[in-house]
């Protein structure tokens, strides 16, 4: 491998004014994103979801459609099977038509075939339109960010990199860049732009900007060339427009951009016909739509995904990212730079599932990163140590000796050595062992219910049931009060990391050994009742991905329900006495569905009685036993992370810290006043 | 129909355009005349077409350096504001759909910081998903079609909205009644 991750993890960790630059315009994207989808139906996100599926389907057909009607249209279209292709064919185009002077309207597939390079090692001067592509060309950068390639700088380092005395003014620098470019569009000699979508039957590429740059770029140059990926065909103007319509909200927050352009060999330039060429890039694309990672193809670049990804905000695209940056980019990167390129970053991937939960396509990322996680293990290195690996059966031995478990943990040489050979990080708190696991609590505590209206099996992941039994039973006695008899089968860890770290074989292991256990209570009317969000997130959304017996896994995930849920899809009611507290809560990712802006929790707290603050910045940053890794491969981004997550829970002046996902708690607990965290389990069976 | 225009202009107002609703072209004549001295304009263009035609004639009489699309680029680079007639109003997304016989003609919304378009009410349609069969039937007869919503703009520079970046910082709409 090439690249010394840690070490660009540390630098960007260490540039304290970029962390709060990215995770202060991300966070307000994110807001922005979310307010302008907010008007959406559940049937638009579907009917995207299906369009983009069929264009995905149909990319075949619809690239011999779209090649008929560009030459029938005038125009001419090459489909480069290679990076390498597609910059001879340009080039050939720039150099038949005497070109000197190029210039770019934003392009990311231009960046992936490293275009504007080839284009000057021919003697091509190369200017870049678009304000955010302009200010990382002049700084020699890369794009950071799909949308805003130049959102990890300020006002101020943008200035300087224009002009001297300009003023560090977003105003300033704008008036100057319209008045510096005016000359390079009157001049050029050729424009080159990407596509948003293009209408295979119409020849036409349509293109979104803010800006008006691509209008520009498009029609004074005598020679057009429109270079853009395979997956950015839809069959007609009807898909065209329709994803057009989901795009920009899911992009800037717009309702649609000040421009759309359309662009058709069909039409005139000066006084002469112009010369259009549609050059498709394959590189990697047609195969990869055979293969696990085929639902690429689907992504509309929106960039929503790196609005939430919690690595993302704090390391920014330079980090997390090769050529393609954020989330999605680590499949697009293994579609299109290869296998290792992309497992090089792909440990930054926390397997959160945000991304996922954000994505207006429903594609499923965290799986795609999981698939290359596993590809990559083994032949470029190994994305968690081995004793981590079987994490589980290392609790479960632990747990059968507490005492002595505890002793080393407590030990500073236990620390040492756990460090050395699992790579636990020396400075997290480890929970101790509890003295009694869940099985034999529950057990000896019994439960007092006498006619049952329901039964549930419980489902707890490995902190609960070896670490914190007591809050596992806090839950067992609230479920009770609501006439639930509570069973705790036989069960395994939920395999979280393992499927994080993308060892999914053993994953799959896990799962069908779970999904076993869990079977039969499904079969016998019990509900299966999960009390990690991460455990509920595993029956639903990655067991049935992961294992052979696809019918099994549905039947388990169809009869699962996270703890808060469950309580309120049974209508429990305990108000409490009083005035009720003043909660600030903690969403936990494995808790969030698509669509949906309030957590169950919350809705819970406030038919208790209480007054509760949603503290939404995302994830906490410990990820299960990421944020346990010795230094820059955990611990210290995770840290970066959990704060900003301190920092708005603080803002609220709350009683409490209230979340649901043990791993959550630890993280708040050891970043925050541990006084005033809390476990929801905790909080609704003590009467406040 | 009024259900669709009072979006339009909500939609467009929102995305920054400047709607004004008048009763006849002829009115809009004046209205333009009114912003090009307001803004102390000289050199204007005007996208040629059976509406804007007396436009043409009547900016020339007063004065006006009223400079032909096919002109070529360089006396098109000066024209301080271009008045574009629309095929097209979106009440979705109160966008306007411009069409140009070429890509010259574009330019007219595209180069000048300001830029007037001429609206007919009794063509604002309410989705935008519908204006496909609009869209495709200019591209099937050649023309250059534009979507325009608002002022030419960016984000770019700490997410701060700067209008007026390589296009109109100033977008008026000005409906008519057929």
């Amino acid at each position: 491998m090439n690249r010394n991750l840690m070490k660009e993890v540390k630098e960007a960790l260490n540039n304290k004014r970029q962390v709060a630059n990215l995770v202060n315009a991300l966070t307000r994207m994110r807001d922005r994103r979310r307010e302008a989808v907010a008007r959406f139906a559940f049937k638009d996100f579907a009917e995207l979801k299906e369009i983009r599926r069929r264009n995905r389907l149909d990319v075949r057909r619809n690239i011999e459609k779209l090649r008929e009607a560009v030459e029938n249209s005038g125009g001419f279209f090459f489909l480069a099977d290679s990076p390498e292709d597609a910059c001879r064919y340009i080039a050939d185009v720039v150099a038949r038509s005497s070109a000197k002077l190029v210039v770019k309207s934003k392009s990311m597939t231009s960046e992936e075939i490293g275009l504007n390079s080839y284009l000057e090692s021919i003697g091509v001067e190369v200017v870049e339109t678009d304000l955010g592509e302009r200010i990382i060309q002049l700084a020699g950068e890369r794009p950071s960010h799909i949308l805003a390639p130049a959102v990890h700088r300020d006002a101020a380092s943008i200035a300087g990199l224009m002009a001297e005395n300009l003023e560090p003014s977003p105003k300033a620098i704008t008036r100057y860049v319209r008045e510096d470019l005016r000359r390079f569009f009157l001049n050029a000699d050729v424009g080159i732009s990407g596509a948003n979508v293009i209408s295979a039957e119409d020849a036409t590429v349509a293109i979104v900007t803010n800006e008006g740059n691509e209008r520009l770029v498009s029609s004074i140059p005598r020679v057009y060339i429109c270079v853009a990926g395979v997956e950015k065909l839809v069959p007609s103007m009807r898909d065209a427009l329709a994803l057009l319509r989901m795009l920009v909200p899911s992009a800037t927050g717009q309702v649609i951009s000040s421009y759309v352009t359309f662009i058709s060999p069909r039409s005139e330039g000066f006084g002469r016909t112009r010369e259009f060429h549609l050059v498709l890039v394959d590189n990697g694309r047609l195969k990869a739509l055979d293969g696990l990672l085929a639902e690429t193809l689907e992504c509309i670049r929106c960039s929503a995904c790196f609005n939430v990804c919690p690595t993302y905000r704090v390391l920014g695209g330079h980090v997390f990212g090769h050529i393609y940056t954020g989330p999605i980019g680590l499949p697009w990167t293994a579609v299109t730079h290869g296998l290792e390129k992309a497992y090089e970053f792909s440990s930054l991937c926390i397997s959160c599932g945000l991304c996922k939960v954000e994505c207006p396509v429903d594609i499923d990322i965290p799986f795609m990163i999981s698939v290359i996680k596993e590809r990559g293990n083994g032949m470029y290195g190994e994305a968690a140590p081995l004793l981590l690996r079987n994490y589980d059966k290392l609790i479960e031995i632990g747990a059968k000796m507490p005492r002595l478990s505890n002793l080393i943990l407590n030990s500073k040489l236990g620390r040492y050595v756990i460090e050395k050979l699992a790579g636990i990080d020396s400075r997290r708190k480890i929970p101790p062992l509890a003295s009694e696991n869940l099985y034999s609590l529950s057990r000896r505590m019994g439960q007092r219910i006498r006619n049952p209206i329901r039964k549930a099996a419980l489902f707890t992941d490995y902190l609960l049931m070896y670490m914190f039994p007591e809050i596992a039973m806090a839950a067992v006695k609230v479920l009770n009060r609501m006439g639930v008899y509570c069973v705790v089968p036989k069960q395994g860890s939920s395999g979280m990391p393992l499927i994080q770290y993308g060892y999914l074989k053993k994953a799959s292991k896990t799962a069908r050994y779970n999904i076993s256990r869990l079977l039969p209570f499904v079969r016998e009317g019990y509900d299966i009742v999960c009390l990690e969000p991460t455990a509920w997130y595993c029956l639903k959304e990655v067991y049935p991905r992961i294992v052979e017996e696809k019918e099994e896994a549905e039947a388990v995930a169809e009869s699962s329900f996270t703890f808060s849920e469950y309580l309120l899809l049974h209508g429990f009611n305990e108000p409490s006495s009083g005035d009720g507290l003043k909660l600030a809560y903690h969403w936990p990712c494995h808790a969030r569905e698509r669509n949906v802006v309030k957590p169950k929790s919350v809705e819970l707290l406030e038919r208790l009685g209480h007054e509760v603050m949603l503290a939404d910045v995302g994830c906490c940053g410990m990820a299960g036993t990421w944020g346990m890794r010795n230094g820059y491969k955990g611990y210290e981004t995770s840290v970066t992370i959990g704060k900003t997550l301190i920092e708005s829970l603080e803002k609220t002046k709350a009683q409490f810290f209230i979340t649901d996902s043990t791993v959550c708690y630890l993280q708040i607990r050891e970043l925050a006043d541990p006084r005033k965290t809390l476990h929801l389990y905790q909080l609704l069976d003590k009467p406040f | 129909m009024t259900d669709a225009v009072s979006r339009f202009v909500s939609n467009a107002t929102a995305a920054g355009s400047e709607v004004v609703e008048l009763k006849t072209l002829g009115e809009c004549f004046k209205r333009v005349v009114e912003v090009l001295q307001v803004e102390g304009v000289k050199h204007v263009s005007v996208q040629p077409s059976s509406a804007t035609a007396p436009l043409y004639e009547m900016l020339r009489g007063m004065g006006y350096n009223v400079v032909s699309p096919a002109a070529g680029i360089k006396p098109l680079s000066v024209v301080e504001a271009g008045i574009s007639p629309a095929e097209l109003g979106i009440a979705e997304t109160g966008t306007v759909v411009v069409a140009t016989d070429s890509e010259a003609a574009r330019l007219v919304s595209a180069l000048p910081l300001i830029n007037i378009i001429l609206l007919d009410k009794s063509n604002i349609i309410e989705s935008l998903v519908d204006a496909h069969r609009w869209v495709r039937g200019f591209i099937s007869k050649g023309y250059a079609v534009s979507f325009i919503t608002g002022p030419s703009k960016t984000g770019d520079i700490e997410l701060k909205m700067v209008k007026g970046v390589h296009g109109p910082h100033r977008v008026l709409v000005f409906i008519h009644e057929s």
